[in-house]
């Protein structure tokens, strides 16, 4: 399995970041990912991806964009309601196949 | 542990803005003895920085919550306004959503609350249960579709 650290945003960083987490977590893993999230808040990220490296983020509530810039975005709210998961998979998927 | 009560349950709300949906909801809970009394004003500050309104199955809902040190007991509370409200859309801001549902939260615990939202999440995701919560005439309907989030 390939390795991905993801960073999964919400409004606490605890909550909804650990379902969207698990979810994405379950998700990858079908996908041939081994996920390694991280649960933060908005306020967060900037340190998170200054500290760590970082694949993706993943997101139900805003951040500043500015605070990892070069990383991909996607915002998560489809996973956290369970409404919309397809389109955060296509496009993480789109993501991930680029990494080296 | 009871997390909904009849009197947290408000039909046919008389409620025009966000605000006086969340300030409705926060007395009953406080009433309740579900939330402090700052509970309201917490819940309106963060809904403008991290918003909570969801598209859910057939039904725009929204979820206000805040932390936990406004919270006593957890608890869901129910209002249904006469005419939709305008929640902004959580993750997207700049997106406005007319919500015929809100259900404000009052939660403790951070692993409480996993399980809880993950139950809610998959409340709203059944159209069909929404539906009937939407067109419930009397409180106890909705207490009977709703009890299954408590075990």
């Amino acid at each position: 399995m390939k390795k991905v650290n993801i960073l999964s945003v919400c409004g606490s960083g605890t909550v909804s970041s650990a379902m969207v987490g698990q979810k994405i977590k379950e998700m990858l893993g079908e996908h041939g990912y081994d996920c390694e999230i991280h649960e933060v808040s908005p306020g967060m990220v900037a340190g998170a991806v200054g500290s760590s490296h970082v694949d993706l983020i993943a997101f139900t509530s805003p951040f500043d964009p500015n605070d990892a810039e070069g990383i991909p975005q996607l915002n998560a709210v489809g996973v956290l309601t369970g409404m919309d998961e397809e389109t955060f998979l296509e496009k993480a998927l789109e993501v991930l196949k680029d990494l080296k | 542990m009871e997390l909904v009560n009849e009197s947290l349950i408000c039909l046919h709300a008389d409620v025009k803005t966000a605000e006086e949906a969340i300030h409705l909801a926060a007395d009953r809970l406080m009433q309740e003895g579900f939330v402090t009394s700052d509970y309201a004003q917490a819940v309106i500050e963060r809904e403008k920085t991290y918003p909570t309104g969801l598209a859910g199955a057939g039904y725009n809902i929204a979820i206000p919550h805040t932390n936990p040190e406004f919270v006593i007991k957890p608890g869901v509370a129910v209002v249904i306004p006469k005419d939709p409200i305008i929640f902004a859309m959580m993750g997207t801001p700049a997106e406005k959503l007319a919500c015929q549902m809100i259900f404000p939260l009052a939660m403790k615990s951070p692993d409480k609350q996993l399980q809880l939202l993950m139950k809610l999440m998959s409340f709203f995701q059944n159209s069909e249960v929404l539906k009937q919560v939407y067109e419930a005439k009397e409180a106890k309907t909705i207490m009977e579709l709703m009890k299954e989030l408590e075990n």
